[in-house]
């Protein structure tokens, strides 16, 4: 077999290579508008946050408590979670029409590469991005918490280490879905602006207001939606922060559902909208 | 200090604070995000200029020197008589193979077909071109060829792989650009070729710079896309096609955008990627380009090919004619007119234009010259000229009226 023979062999691979990754990450990391968003979003807003938070501390620390109080770290998890989402959605939505949108699409499918490994190597290439954005940006909050937290009034909860990490895991978990769906609405759509409006509206309108009403008749409807299954899958530590949208702190006022149901569902959406992104990638005329 | 120095802090109050940062925050982006919106309308965009194409230039530059063709493929396809390449009695197939060879293809948009029923024989090793009018089908079969949109019927193969069937292994040779060839404009050129690269695989990292090289553009690699002329992404697109090694280069209006001093490198780069052995098929509405640079036309209209072969074959029985400068025209036309080697002469006011029966031409002119001087009448000069591809295409094709 022929060396040609043997790349063309391997491009037919469902399976990304690393340069193929490589390559989608630099593009998306040279989007410097996308970049600027992403990481005020994930980084910026908790900083400002905190910077508040400590500003109002130190200009009337009898009335304020310290910027690493626990009740402050749960919101500036929620602020990074809702506005990292969308940040996400955007990430996603871009890896998934960028191509198209650019003009490389044809280019790419010329060269003879799988479409699904194409597809499957915005994946990686997205997430690196936005996890260790998002990683950053909670490891402020962490440090915060942890250097910046005393004194603190008499009987307040403390945070552990563990809390901490569970509440790391499950916002990494939420921008993860953020960026699936919006990278198969994305390349479903072939266009970035509709899907991140949607999504968007998904995030602080429609997931608060189910999750805070339990509607008569509905009830298992609700549950579909993957954000009422995030609410009730999300950790003590971001319990009771101030949220964006309808139901402010209110947080999930439906009966929970069983552990299996919510991982189907938080998968359903994850698997779901990758396959019909990944569907349409490869039945797109280019 | 001693005791708490927090006495009337609760958690109770802290929530106040929370939405009192919470308020500041979604101010700070609403008015970033109006802001940027701001900034991005009212800033001029530079992509408008970019895709501007150079449509006012001329079609035919006549007035460029004309290439001598090469004689004509040895194993090109041959013509059916009325032009139409016969599917029950296919051409002979040549040593090397065809590089493209479509049998019945045909793509529809509904009910209109685009591709009707093609059989198309590129001969490995050539030129060829690939000519119609706007709206022929021409990019729509090159789609079809390379995978971009299925074909509703028919078969293919490209460097003698079928295709869809093993398409990746028949596009790992092959290099193409298909209508305005576009790039990632936040990225440099190079940036570009690295994810085609990544894309391909094998050594194709490897041929980024010799391919900027060869088309010129290594100076301005490094610059961002959205900073390029058209014609320096054309010549970004034809890189590109040079990452995979290309045996077969298939290019769909490589000329568009491009300068007249564009045109030219483009086509004697093309010229010399056909001389190295690859087969280059050019797509396009350009007459003169496609004669200047290829071998072989195929000609479509409404989707059907139909004429391909050789050009010098195809212009062949459209005739060819000498013009003659002599000290006296009337009496060179009274000697011309009693051979049997001219198809007419027309008497013009500085001398004639005689019209070749079929023949070798040379000996003909020479016949010409050789009778005139025995008629005593000075030949001041002699100049042969061939009916153009485009005098043939305007004959055959629907769209100027010519009858099919």
């Amino acid at each position: 077999m022929t060396q040609h023979s043997l790349t063309a062999d391997r491009r037919t691979s469902w399976l990304p290579p690393v340069p193929l990754i490589g390559a989608k990450f630099l593009e998306l990391r040279k989007r410097r508008t996308l970049m600027i968003v992403a990481v005020a979003f994930t980084v910026g807003l908790p900083v400002i946050f905190y910077a508040i938070r400590l500003l109002y501390h130190l200009g009337n620390p009898a009335r304020y408590a310290p910027a690493g109080a626990p009740n402050a770290f749960a919101t500036a998890g929620i602020l990074m979670d809702e506005f990292g989402f969308i940040a996400a959605v955007m990430l996603g939505a871009t890896a998934g029409t960028a191509d198209l949108t650019d003009g490389m699409f044809r280019h790419l499918v010329i060269t003879g590469r799988s479409r699904l490994a194409l597809y499957l190597a915005r994946i990686p290439a997205g997430l690196s991005i936005l996890l260790s954005l998002a990683a950053a940006g909670f490891t402020v909050a962490c440090l915060v918490t942890a250097f910046l937290g005393s004194p603190q009034a008499a009987g307040a909860v403390t945070l552990s280490p563990g809390a901490m990490i569970g509440a790391g895991l499950w916002l990494e978990l939420d921008l993860l879905i953020g960026f699936t769906v919006g990278l198969g609405l994305g390349s479903l759509m072939g266009q970035r602006t509709v899907p991140v409006i949607l999504l968007t509206v998904l995030d602080i309108i429609i997931t608060p207001a189910l999750a805070g009403h339990a509607l008569p008749y509905f009830l298992n409807g609700e549950r579909l939606v993957v954000g009422v299954a995030m609410d009730q899958l999300k950790p003590a530590a971001l319990a009771g922060g101030t949220r964006i949208g309808p139901g402010g702190s209110a947080g999930l006022q439906i009966p929970p559902m069983p552990t299996w149901a919510m991982i189907t569902v938080i998968a359903g959406w994850i698997i779901g909208w990758s396959a019909i992104g990944a569907w349409r990638m490869v039945t797109r005329d280019a | 200090m001693t005791g708490n120095p927090f006495p009337r802090t609760t958690t109770a109050q802290a929530p106040a604070a929370d939405d009192g940062c919470m308020f500041i925050i979604v101010a700070l982006v609403v008015l970033g995000g109006l802001g940027f919106m701001a900034v991005r309308f009212v800033r001029p965009r530079h992509t408008a200029a970019r895709g501007q194409h150079l449509s006012h230039l001329p079609r035919h530059l006549s007035h460029l020197p004309r290439r001598e063709l090469p004689p004509p493929h040895e194993t090109e396809p041959t013509a059916h008589p009325d032009g139409h390449p016969d599917a029950s009695q296919p051409a002979p197939r040549p040593a090397g193979g065809w590089a493209v060879e479509t049998r019945g293809l045909t793509k529809r948009f509904g009910t209109r077909a685009a591709v009707d029923h093609v059989d198309l024989l590129v001969p490995r090793g050539s030129a060829f071109g690939y000519l119609g009018p706007n709206g022929a089908g021409k990019t729509t079969l090159i789609r079809v060829l390379l995978g971009l949109t299925r074909a509703d019927s028919g078969t293919m193969s490209l460097l003698g792989i079928p295709i869809p069937g093993q398409r990746g292994r028949a596009l790992a040779r092959v290099g193409a650009i298909v209508d305005e060839p576009r790039f990632h404009g936040h990225l440099t050129g190079r940036e570009n070729l690295k994810i085609l690269a990544a894309a391909r695989g094998g050594g194709a990292a490897d041929q980024i710079a010799p391919a900027l090289d060869r088309t010129g553009l290594t100076q301005r690699a490094d610059d961002k896309v959205s900073a390029y002329s058209m014609g320096m992404r054309q010549r970004l697109g034809l890189a590109a096609c040079l990452l995979a090694d290309p045996q077969l280069l298939i290019l769909d209006e490589p000329m568009n955008g491009l300068d007249p001093a564009g045109m030219h490198e483009m086509r004697d780069m093309l010229r010399s990627l056909a001389d190295e052995g690859r087969t280059v098929v050019l797509s396009s509405h350009l007459l003169d380009e496609v004669e200047r640079t290829c071998d072989a036309v195929a000609i479509v209209d409404h989707g059907q090919v139909i004429r391909q072969g050789p050009i010098d074959e195809l212009t062949e029985g459209t005739g060819v004619t000498v013009e003659v400068q002599c000290s006296d025209p009337p009496a060179a036309a009274r000697v011309l007119s009693q051979g049997t080697f001219t198809d007419g002469v027309a008497v013009r006011e500085d001398g004639l234009t005689v019209t070749l029966a079929a023949g070798p031409a040379r000996e003909q002119a020479a016949e010409i010259q050789r009778r005139l001087v025995e008629a005593g009448i000075s030949v001041y000069s002699l100049r042969q000229t061939h009916a153009s591809l485009e005098d043939w295409f305007l004959a055959v094709t629907s769209r100027f009226g010519g009858e099919q």
